[in-house]
């Protein structure tokens, strides 16, 4: 009571003190009031004086009693008084002193607004209905809680036409996507990555330059997506067609992947905790050999080689000999393989905090992840930060302001696997005392171990003690200020300005080191005790200026927005790399004095800009026209073709407007139909700055005196490689839009090829152009998909019980129309002659990726011909001369003749018993590229996914698979098992090869660094169809009254397993295999993906 | 509202760029630029060596060896020979053979077309580079590119002709072949035409036999003209380069008198073979002097190897410094049949028989020699006082022209233009050209024996006129075999015969002296594709020809294409 008396006391005094009370108001006047409601004073009420653009001038808030007062900054101004709940109060100023009665929200009719979905893309806010291009929007919703560190794990199998395939199951490896075929012969084909509108941007040009090469074996191109925290990502949309990827002009050309961060939005803050914890480990592979089985192979593959012991004899290390000081360390089965594998284990801490109010809105994440992967020695740390706050300074402007940071760091392995493979199963993993008891140290093979045997440095030792780290810190803050010029509401003419200017910093660090103990040839060995540092430093900025006009037009029949952006980017690079080696002792950077100290270092830069103008115009909604156009400036081009202009125009006609269609409509079968049409180019700049300069550089010396010479032919006739697209797509909604299905079919023309590498006469003192554009190239293809949203929905024990799903499929195949004979030449090799290769063979016209080869027929049982079987001696299997039926061709004196492999050549061989045999075509007695046949196609007849969701109240379970139907693989992964070529561990289906005469098998002899047994033939190319169960996934969350009554938001909790199963007759690790453009699907396997078991739980504040 | 201000700042900068295209204008940061170059004559001077140090590649230097040497009856394959190498020992050249390559002269030739093509308009902009420096480092840009036309020519007979250097890819790369004699004749009107504005010297000492003087100049023309059949040009562009040798001789005697080491033979200065050694009258001076320091009086024109710069075959090709065996050794041929003189102490430069079968080759291998001949005859088990030093193989300069390679020439003409005059006729005007011509023949042959001003051997040992006089048959051999016992393993050999035989219109000759090469088995397919001229010439590398259809492939090697790719 006091409180208020003395409050209203000193108000008195304030009022009464004032002169000229009765005057007119002027700035500086002190206003004051009470505000209340029925039920009387209302406290923290807002009071605002606002000018006309609806800043805010001046600001009070009611104390206890309802009272304010603040001083006032300009009369023509308005009071504003809001307080949630209550209806906004908004009176010119008039008097002093005011009395205010607030009315509740409740009293007043409610007023409906009909919003309608836009596309969630950076061009024009186009509704949904009217959208003419081929966009796919997923929202990750529908992937929360999935134990995934990339978005591209959750996408795989889930977007129509965008085939992703991981290179290999390492931590943080990169993914190949590749949206709707490859369309150029040079540089990257995956899709441009746009996160909140802005390039995400890590320049892989820099690293191009970059010499990795001395650990290149170590190092995995890290994917630069693991820069976006899943968490963090509201929606996806890809881009599919040239209508939707205009505005991206030449950078689009790939196709564009558009992700939407989560912001904040109006209400009560929220703060959400989830934690994630996956295991992975590693599928079961080859079985390989034991080291009894092992020493036993290798002794008959020196045998066979020359028919003779001496060979075998040298090597004590096979023989088992227990005078030798290194005899147990030989004398093992050790499965090196299950050594390196381990339960990997990752653990993801996520939190959020988001709200807003009047004036803002935010949204604050951090996440912590700690990964170990599933084989030894692979650790990776994520540190990932996200702000995102929007700052209303009034109703026309708007402050944006993001900012995002990543730090990763990756211990990388990633040779293990491979490496355990090829090991000596008879080798010991550590050093073992004269009984044959393993000691501490690991045991590293010696340098006089027997020449023939793998060096391979055991992989337990290498990853206790080699150091392979890549760090990286990405920041990306971003400045925005959205200006509505004209109107504020929807029926008025709108003009609004947006700038934004963002910045983004990379620094990435490569180190290793790998101590004497690993090599070989100890100080006089280049790794010994080597250590190497690289840095990557990128920095870009970009400004950014729209403008976007929506006009009301008083006939309501026609609506337009156009939009006009110019961009400028300018990006700067450094890189240096340093190493030392044979330096003693233990150290920890390049800076220790070295007598062999290596540097390098490297600089670029580059800048962009370029002008969009993008049109929307519909008519009642039913026919919609777009027309984009976008000219891209780059300083990868000189000044004749520095400006690329690319067209795009779609159109939609919503089919089921007209009246027509009523009548199906009602039939409740066909309830939305839609056609789209779309046209477009989109250009694509070559990989590298600067190659339309002379450039010269610094040569050998010559009389002590430094030199100089051209070091290249400059590209002043290079243009942009142009990809012209069609896309004619229809939508259809079925039983009352339960069903939504999508068909589009496309193609994709790329003229005007860039082609690297060119080779010309070495007349011009030169081999080759870096750049080159000439052929064509076509893609074509079509897409299907159906989704089905609460297809079926019941009550089930009361609970609510619903079923969706979708399903989609596509198919493209790619073919090159016309290319330079020389280049096309060059892209055929010539049959080598040796071992593993297939041929590959592009033609025109033809499509790419078929696979050529001999046809294997099985193994030779005998060497020496005879028609009757003479057990053990001789027999009809046995390499000789036949004609096309199959008869043995008889000289006059009845001798058959023997079958020669190249024969004429240097490559001669004459096979033996126990050697392939490959199938002579033409019969000529001449195993050679006369007998390589077609053996089938890398390109899939039809690839896609579904997934099916089922809800029940409050518990979900989701299923997503995806598949590959009719495509060839070559498993280079069983050739290299099985080859027994040379003395790597092998696979153990070997045991069933050929020994000795008159064995009848289908797995040849083992031939050491001899014999054609496995040249490139159909006995390795296999199907590569498969159906994969990608993930299941079960979330329940608990009921809110229970939550409620702990003081929590929501609880749930999810489980699940990714990479659950494969149905396929494919024998390698993994069918996924991509063929890249001109080449067959060759499977090298090293590290396959492991499978995994999510359990996360999210909590709710 | 500060940082609203300073965005909207920033906003503005971007806006205010002024002109797109310079904003689009980025040099690379990495390299140099044709803009940024060409300002002053160091820039001249700098690609000019560039054009140098591209003749000096190891893939050029290899492939003067190697064209030169090896399919001639020299050598033969040693030990640890590649493939690629003994294929060509061989005569069994595939057009996939990595030394039928021939883009390292091209980069040369390149090279040396920038250079002419940027420094008249230096010549122009830069007042410290005067015209006559303009039109010296011209005259050495068009001798580069000549001598790397000249090894082409000589290698593949038809190679396409480029004077204009590839800037950018408007230009056509996609040239056919011009012929043989078409490139020769302006190869030589070009240097005629130029070598006036050579520097006789240059400031440097190491630079006057490692660039083109005038005299090396017409060393090359002398060369040219032997080829082309101009007997009388070959005369007086030797004697252009006699006449600067006795120029320098007079020099150096005036500045040295007796103690210059440097003789006249038969009025040619030499530098000579017999020196006084610590213990004693010794031979070996001369090779010493020229294969073992470098840069001597008589080198006309070498490659400068050491100082960073290594000698890209001496190591492997002939012997290593431990002085065993390379990819070659020197063949029964080689070490046998030639040395008819006792006193020839060329031998003992060229070959070292470690055991009775291994010829190892020794040239540019040892640095120094000395060695005394004064008993015995030329067998190598005697004990000659022999002393040697040896270099690491890296360092031997390459020599391309020296004077005693340009006395031969010179002699060679004479004998032709005698044939051509008179024919087999004996007269007394053949007899006096002859005469000439074995005198030439008898300089270069006694300096190698040993005979110097005020001593010698005696008379007999020397050659006798009277035995060769007797047909231009017997005096081209005489000339011929002196170039081969002079410029042994000097990459000179297979041009020589190559030279012969196309001045005979047959392969005779050639097969006569290279048959032994080959086992019994193999000479007969040999020798039948060698009655083709074209044989004498190497194939165009297989690639070269597969991606430029104007490139025609020499006829001996066109392989049957009915082998054709399984589709």
């Amino acid at each position: 009571m006091n409180n208020k008396l003395f409050s209203r006391a000193a108000f008195a005094l304030a009022v009464a003190s004032l002169p000229g009370l009765l005057y007119a108001q002027k700035a500086g006047d002190v206003i004051s009031g009470v505000i209340e409601d029925n039920e009387g004073p209302m406290m923290m009420v807002n009071v605002t004086e606002r000018d006309a653009a609806d800043r805010i001038v001046a600001h009070a808030i009611t104390d206890i009693e309802g009272n304010f007062s603040f001083r006032l900054v300009n009369p023509k101004d308005r009071i504003q008084i809001t307080y949630v709940g209550y209806e906004t109060v908004d009176i010119p100023i008039t008097k002093l002193y005011y009395e205010i009665k607030m009315k509740d929200q409740g009293e007043l009719p409610t007023v409906e607004i009909t919003a309608e979905r836009v596309q969630e893309t950076s061009g024009l806010p186009i509704p949904l209905r009217e959208a003419s291009n081929s966009v796919q929007t997923i929202n990750m919703e529908e992937f929360e809680g999935l134990g995934i560190t990339t978005v591209d794990e959750a996408l795989q199998g889930r977007i129509t036409g965008l085939d992703i395939v991981f290179d290999s199951g390492n931590l943080g490896a990169r993914s190949t996507m590749h949206l709707r075929g490859v369309a150029t012969l040079t540089g990257d084909a995956n899709p441009l990555i746009v996160v909140d509108g802005n390039i995400w941007q890590v320049d892989s040009n820099l690293e191009n330059n970059f010499d990795f090469t001395n650990n290149s074996q170590d190092t995995e191109k890290v994917s630069e997506l693991l820069n976006i925290n899943p968490e963090d990502i509201a929606s996806i949309s890809v881009l599919k067609d040239a209508a939707a990827t205009a505005i991206w002009g030449a950078r689009g050309t790939n196709g564009v992947m558009e992700i939407k961060t989560k912001r904040g939005s109006r209400g009560k803050t929220r703060v959400n905790y989830s934690y994630r914890f996956n295991g992975t480990w590693q599928p079961e592979g080859y079985q390989l050999l034991t080291g009894d089985e092992y020493t036993m192979f290798l002794k008959e593959a020196f045998f066979n080689e020359k028919l003779n012991d001496t060979k075998t004899d040298k090597i004590w290390e096979i023989q088992y000999d227990e005078s030798k000081p290194l005899y147990e360390m030989y004398n093992n089965n050790t499965d090196w393989v299950s050594e390196v594998k381990k339960f990997g284990i990752q653990q993801s801490h996520n939190v959020s905090v988001s709200g807003g109010g009047d004036k803002a809105n935010f949204r604050i994440s951090a996440g912590f992840d700690t990964q170990t992967g599933s084989v030894i020695g692979q650790k990776m740390n994520r540190f990932t930060s996200r702000v995102a706050f929007d700052y209303f300074i009034s109703d026309r402007i708007k402050v944006v302001t993001n900012f995002s940071m990543t730090y990763t760091k990756n211990k990388q392995n990633s040779a293990a696997i491979s490496t355990a493979m090829k090991m000596m199963p008879n080798l010991a993993i550590y050093y073992e005392d004269r009984q044959g008891n393993p000691t501490d140290d690991y045991f590293i093979v010696p340098t006089t171990q027997s020449q023939e045997l793998p060096t391979d440095i055991n992989p337990l030792a290498e990853a206790d003690y080699k150091k392979q780290y890549s760090t990286s810190l990405n920041v990306n803050p971003e400045f925005q200020i959205v200006y509505n010029l004209l109107g504020l509401e929807n029926d008025q003419t709108r003009l609004t300005y947006d700038a934004r200017i963002t910045f983004g910093v990379t620094n990435s660090n490569n180190e290793s080191y790998s101590p004497s103990l690993l090599a070989r040839n100890g100080w006089s060995d280049g790794n010994a005790n080597k250590k190497t540092e690289s840095s990557n430093k990128n920095s870009s900025i970009g400004t950014t200026h729209s403008l976007t006009f929506i006009p009301h037009l008083k006939n309501k029949n026609h609506s337009f927005m156009a939009m006009v952006r110019y961009q400028l980017n300018t990006s700067n690079g450094k890189s240096q790399s340093s190493g030392v080696s044979k330096v003693p002792g233990y150290f920890e950077s390049t800076a220790v004095p070295s007598n062999n100290p290596d540097m390098s270092t490297g600089a670029n830069r580059s800048r962009s800009m370029n002008v969009t103008f993008t049109a929307h115009y519909s008519y009642k909604s039913k026919y919609s026209f777009d027309f984009t156009s976008r000219s891209d400036g780059n300083t990868r081009f000189g000044d004749a073709s520095r400006w690329g202009t690319f067209p795009a125009i779609s159109g939609r006609w919503n089919v089921s407007d007209e009246k027509w269609f009523d009548g199906l409509r009602q039939s409740g079968l066909l309830t939305m139909m839609a056609t789209r049409l779309s046209w477009g180019i989109t250009g694509n700049a070559p990989g590298g700055d600067g190659l339309f300069y002379s450039k010269y550089s610094s040569g050998k010396s010559y009389l002590s005196t430094s030199t100089i010479y051209p070091s290249n032919i400059r590209m002043s006739t290079m243009q942009w490689e142009e990809t012209e697209s069609w896309n004619l797509g229809f939508d259809f909604g079925l039983f009352k839009d339960k069903l939504n299905m999508n068909v589009d079919i496309y193609t994709r023309t790329t003229t005007k090829m860039l082609n690297n590498g060119y080779s010309i006469p070495s007349s011009s003192g030169f081999e080759s152009l870096s750049y080159v554009n000439d052929g064509s190239m076509k893609n074509e293809g079509w897409e299907f998909s159906l989704n089905a949203n609460r297809i079926y929905s019941a009550k089930i024990m009361g609970k609510d019980f619903n079923i969706s799903g979708n399903i989609s499929f596509a198919d493209n195949t790619n073919q090159i129309l016309e290319l330079n004979p020389t280049l096309l030449e060059k892209m055929n090799k010539d049959f080598d002659y040796n071992n593993g290769s297939y041929l590959s063979y592009v033609a025109l016209k033809n499509s790419f990726g078929s696979i050529y080869g001999f046809k294997y027929l099985g193994v030779y049982q005998y060497t020496e011909y005879w028609p009757v079987e003479v057990p053990g001696v001789k027999g009809p299997n046995a390499p000789v001369v036949r004609d096309e039926n199959g008869e043995v061709i008889l000289n006059q004196k009845g001798k058959s003749k023997p079958m020669k492999f190249a024969w004429g050549t240097t490559h001669e061989l004459t096979f033996k018993g126990g050697d392939a045999i490959y199938e002579d075509i033409n019969h000529d007695g001449n195993i050679n590229e006369l007998d390589i046949v077609y053996l089938g196609s890398s390109l899939p007849k039809l690839n896609g996914g579904f997934s099916i969701r089922m809800s029940l109240g409050r518990l979900s379970w989701n299923n997503q698979f995806n598949f590959r139907w009719g495509n060839k693989i070559v498993n280079g992964s069983r050739m290299d098992a099985e080859c027994m070529y040379n003395t790597n561990n092998t696979s153990a289906a070997i045991n069933w090869r050929w020994r000795v005469e008159g064995d009848e098998t289908i797995m040849p002899r083992a031939l050491y660094q001899a014999g054609r047994n496995y040249l490139g033939s159909d006995r390795y190319v296999e199907d590569g169809s498969f159906l994969r169960w990608n993930f299941t996934a079960l979330n329940y969350s608990l009921d809110p009254k229970i939550t409620k009554k702990i003081g929590l938001g929501g609880v749930s909790f999810n489980l699940n397993l990714n990479n659950v199963l494969v149905w396929t007759k494919y024998t390698g690790m993994d069918p996924e295999v991509s063929a890249g453009a001109g080449s067959v699907a060759m499977d090298r396997a090293q590290t396959p993906r492991s499978r995994q078991v999510t359990f996360g739980v999210s909590v709710q504040f | 509202m500060k940082k609203i201000k300073s965005l909207i700042c920033i906003i503005l900068v971007g806006l205010s760029v002024s002109s797109c295209e310079d904003f689009l204008t980025l040099m690379p940061l990495n390299d140099i630029v044709l803009e940024n170059f060409w300002t002053d004559m160091n820039d001249v001077e700098s690609v000019l060596l560039g054009s140098y140090a591209a003749l000096e590649s190891d893939d050029c230097a290899k492939r003067m060896l190697v064209w030169g040497e090896l399919r001639s009856d020299n050598v033969i394959a040693g030990s640890g020979t590649p493939e690629s190498i003994e294929q060509i020992l061989e005569d069994d050249i595939l057009s996939t053979n990595d030394y039928v390559k021939y883009k390292c002269f091209y980069d040369v030739i390149n090279r040396a077309n920038t250079v002419l093509h940027f420094a008249p308009s230096v010549q122009e902009n830069d007042p410290n580079y005067s015209y006559g420096e303009l039109k010296a480092n011209e005259a050495e840009a068009i001798a580069i590119r000549s001598m790397a036309y000249w090894y082409l020519i000589r290698a593949y007979k038809d190679v396409p002709y480029v004077t204009e250097p590839s800037i950018d890819d408007t230009k056509d790369f996609f040239i056919g072949q011009t012929s043989f004699d078409t490139i020769l004749n302006s190869l030589i009107r070009d240097l005629e035409g130029i070598k006036i504005y050579a520097p006789n010297k240059y400031p440097t000492e190491l630079a006057n036999t490692s660039r083109f003087t005038k005299a090396a100049i017409n060393a090359m023309l002398a060369d040219m003209y032997l080829w082309k059949g101009e007997w009388d040009s070959v005369i007086n562009r030797c004697a252009d380069v006699t006449k600067r040798k006795i120029e320098e001789y007079n020099e150096d005697l005036e500045k040295n008198g007796t103690a210059c080491m440097i003789d006249l033979y038969n009025g040619y200065p030499l530098l000579r073979e017999m020196f006084q050694s610590a213990s004693g009258a010794r031979m070996g001076y001369s090779y010493s002097e020229i294969f073992g320091s470098g840069n001597a009086f008589e080198t006309l024109f070498e490659l400068p190897y050491g100082s960073g710069i290594s000698n890209p075959f001496v190591g492997d090709f002939y012997s290593k410094k431990e002085l065993n065996g390379g990819y070659l050794k020197g063949s029964k041929m080689a070490s046998k049949d030639i040395w008819i003189q006792k006193y020839d102490g060329r031998y003992f430069q060229n070959i070292r028989s470690a055991k009775s079968d291994d010829d190892y080759i020794v040239k540019y291998v040892y640095e120094s020699l000395e060695f005394d001949l004064t008993s015995g005859s030329l067998d190598v088990t005697q004990s000659r006082k022999f002393k040697h030093s040896v270099r690491n193989s890296s360092e031997p300069n390459w020599i391309i022209y020296r004077y005693s390679d340009v006395l031969l020439m010179a002699a060679e003409a004479q004998v032709l233009k005698a044939k051509e005059l008179y024919g087999e006729s004996t007269s007394t005007q053949r007899d006096s050209i002859f005469k000439i011509a074995f005198n030439l023949v008898d300089a270069v042959n006694r300096r190698a024996l040993g005979w110097y001003s005020g001593g010698g051997y005696s008379a007999a040992d020397y050659l006798d006129y009277n035995k060769y006089a007797v047909s231009t048959d017997a005096m081209e051999e005489l000339v011929l075999d002196e170039r081969r016992r002079e410029l042994m393993f000097e990459g000179k050999r297979w041009f020589d015969l190559s030279r012969k035989s196309l001045r005979d219109g047959n392969t005779s000759y050639l097969w006569k002296k290279i048959e032994k090469k080959f086992d019994s088995s193999s000479s007969n397919a040999v020798r039948i594709k060698m009655t083709d001229l074209n044989a004498l010439f190497f194939p165009i590398y297989k690639d070269e020809i597969k991606i430029n259809d104007k490139l025609k492939q020499n006829p001996v090697y066109v392989e049957d294409e009915f082998i054709k790719k399984a589709e």
